[in-house]
């Protein structure tokens, strides 16, 4: 493998582990804090793709406000999923499981419907290529991972205020926290708003490269699954970490062996497993009853 | 009391007595229906295109004053199911058709599945059957009532141009085949895997990606390491597939030739979203007939359709061509019978909406009934952010190409 395909992967790598990052950052935080499975997290990313799709396209309007667009309809819409379904399935895991399930469905279905399965496309945010001796990058996937990474910085410094530090009390000890004058309830709120709107954020972020079509929160979400059981359930380091190899791995394995690249995912899955079965940096997660 | 209530009911008998007598003698002297069947799926655009396109036609040939055959005026009924691109629903939409409807005449299928499959039940009730589909199947002398229009054997006329085209170029006479992993995907890679090997093109690789990809940067950087003189992206569909992997190939800066089989339908997106230089020099089919038609009937189907439907969709121009055959072959033998019309359309030659085609047979398959049809073909050329359509093949020569690029001229008698 020559030095500019070592390159060109490396950059393909980061892109979807970027993304990957996002959504299933979204998704640990959810699960984390709320010990929820969100199976619709895949549909917040298809909408935040639509949103940005309406906002640039339709309404003409800046990149950057269609990100914020993305990231606050998809932080409301979460709200109203916690607040109005959640909230009354929250006593039975597998009954909350199966909410977000429908949910999900729901969605995807009422997004065929209204956009049809045609793609939107949306009009590259920065044109262009950047060309480094043999390697060519676009300039929106360079994007993808300058945002991608900002994302991800911002998440961390919010998670050390004082309601990010609330959030990962109530993580650790739902009572205790309840103790030091923690509202579970309206940090369950604020996580699902963030949780949803990071997997908007992502979609945003991934439009103008890959466009909006109605089945890509599915095809998301089972990469989200695999980046949360490798990187630890509630683990966001983990994730982080997960998704970034998980993205390095698809990308130069595919150069190697082909089609056969997401079997060597599976491949990697199984030992790590057996290994540590909490994941790369999580611990086994206890389900409630 | 009594009497006025009887006269009353007498009355209401008289009247209804009156409109069932009328109504039979209105229907006496109706015109005859000519009932066509039809079978597509319903959740492809193509199949709903279709579907439009043989309403759009029954409805413009009855105003016309409909079909005659033999002095009988007949109204042409298309009856149209879904056959959701399965064996399974294929078959049960054509015994409807055939044991319900009492159809005798099939057109306009597309997808091989239900085409097969319609065959097990068409071919014993003797039903005329014309339409599409990749397989070869249907060319198998066993069946005496399938043609076949258009046809994916006969398509290699263009793509022989193209490899001209690019070796015109300087580029080197090495591709990589990219297709999506399943039956029609794996059936061209086959297919045009005889084509290069016979016209001295070097295959460097062969990918496959499952239908609904969105992300093409794999296959992209893995055409670039490899480097070929061009892609051959076979049937990649139009939209947004066509598009992504123009994007993708673009982004890693392979700088060689491109065919999109379907560019036609999508290059003003790829020029508007990714720039002109993204498919600058690649090459494609083509299925805008308001490009290249001048016969006025053809310009005119296309507005009535623009008009009746407010949108104008060319993804399905080419799968109507069993239509204009069937109307062909019953204006030739002017008989609605399936064994007059099979002896019409042998070597028959039509206009369609798309191209004008004629049925050969296929000594390959040992078949000498003319139950496949070639037409001529359009392509193009995308040239300073433009698809500049190219002279149009002629049948003859499509044929001749096809032949030779299959390395079949002995077995069509053409060394």
């Amino acid at each position: 493998m020559d030095l500019s395909l070592f390159f060109q992967c490396l950059v393909n790598g980061l892109a979807l582990g970027g993304i990957y990052a996002l959504v299933a950052s979204g998704f640990t935080l959810v699960l984390g804090t709320m010990r929820i499975f969100n199976f619709a997290q895949g549909e917040f990313y298809m909408l935040g793709a639509f949103v940005t799709f309406g906002v640039c396209e339709v309404l003409n309007l800046n990149y950057f406000a269609a990100l914020v667009g993305a990231f606050l309809t998809m932080a409301l819409l979460g709200v109203i999923l916690q607040r109005f379904v959640i909230r009354y399935t929250y006593g039975g895991f597998f009954h909350t499981v199966l909410a977000t399930i429908a949910f999900s469905m729901i969605v995807q279905q009422t997004a065929v419907i209204t956009f049809g399965k045609t793609d939107r496309f949306i009009s590259p945010v920065v044109k262009g290529r950047m060309q480094i001796g043999e390697v060519i990058v676009s300039n929106d996937k360079l994007l993808l991972i300058f945002l991608g990474a900002a994302l991800i910085i911002l998440l961390y410094y919010f998670m050390k205020l004082k309601v990010g530090k609330a959030m990962r009390a109530v993580t650790e000890d739902q009572e205790v926290a309840g103790l030091q004058g923690i509202n579970s309830r309206r940090i369950f709120t604020i996580t699902m708003a963030l949780g949803c709107g990071l997997a908007g954020i992502a979609g945003a972020v991934i439009a103008p490269v890959l466009g909006a079509t109605a089945g890509m929160g599915h095809g998301i979400f089972i990469k989200i699954l695999l980046v949360i059981i490798i990187g630890g359930m509630g683990s966001m380091p983990g994730a982080l970490l997960a998704a970034l190899l998980i993205g390095l791995i698809e990308s130069f394995g595919y150069q190697f062996i082909g089609g056969y690249n997401e079997l060597l995912l599976l491949c990697c899955l199984m030992p790590l497993l057996f290994l540590r079965p909490g994941g790369l940096l999580g611990r086994p997660l206890a389900i409630p009853e | 009391m009594k009497k006025l209530l009887v006269l009353k009911v007498m009355g209401l008998a008289l009247i209804l007595l009156a409109l069932m007598v009328f109504s039979s003698v209105a229907v006496a002297g109706s015109d005859k229906t000519l009932k066509i069947g039809n079978t597509v799926p319903m959740k492809a655009k193509e199949g709903i295109q279709i579907k439009k396109w043989l309403e759009l036609l029954a409805e413009r040939l009855n105003q016309d004053g409909g079909l005659v055959v033999k002095g009988v005026k007949y109204n042409v009924q298309i009856i149209s199911y879904d056959d959701d691109y399965s064996a399974d629903t294929g078959r049960a939409a054509a015994e409807r058709l055939i044991y319900q409807d009492k159809v005798k005449h099939i057109i306009c299928q597309w997808g091989s599945a239900p085409i097969v499959a319609t065959l097990m039940i068409a071919e014993p009730n003797k039903v005329l059957q014309i339409g599409n589909g990749m397989t070869e199947k249907t060319m198998e002398t066993q069946w005496n009532y399938y043609y076949r229009t258009p046809s994916l054997f006969w398509i290699n006329g263009q793509q022989v141009e193209w490899v001209e085209e690019f070796k015109k170029r300087g580029l080197p006479m090495s591709v990589v085949m990219i297709n999506p992993d399943d039956v029609t995907g794996r059936g061209a890679t086959k297919k045009n895997e005889m084509l290069f090997n016979n016209i001295g093109v070097k295959i460097l690789d062969q990918l496959f990606y499952k239908r609904g990809t969105t992300d093409y940067t794999p296959f992209a950087t893995k055409i670039k390491s490899l480097n070929p003189g061009f892609v051959d992206t076979g049937t990649t569909i139009g939209g947004a597939p066509t598009l992504l992997l123009a994007k993708a190939l673009y982004d890693v800066g392979y700088k060689g030739g491109k065919f999109f089989n379907n560019m036609a339908d999508t290059w003003k997106e790829i020029v508007d979203k990714v720039g002109a230089e993204a498919i600058e020099g690649a090459v494609g089919g083509f299925k805008d007939p308001r490009e290249y038609r001048t016969e006025k009937w053809a310009l005119e189907l296309c507005d009535a359709y623009e008009k009746k439907y407010g949108v104008w969709e060319t993804d399905s121009v080419n799968w109507i061509n069993g239509w204009f055959a069937l109307m062909a072959a019953i204006k030739k033998a002017d008989s609605l019978d399936p064994d007059d019309l099979t002896r019409a359309l042998d070597g028959l030659k039509f206009p369609g909406l798309y191209v004008n085609s004629k049925f050969v047979s296929r000594p390959d398959m040992n078949n000498p009934r003319t139950c496949d049809a070639v037409g001529q073909q359009i392509w193009g050329k995308m040239t300073n952010g433009k698809f500049r359509v190219m002279p149009i093949i002629s049948i003859e020569e499509n044929y001749k190409q096809s032949v030779v690029s299959y390395g079949l001229e002995k077995a069509f008698g053409l060394q």
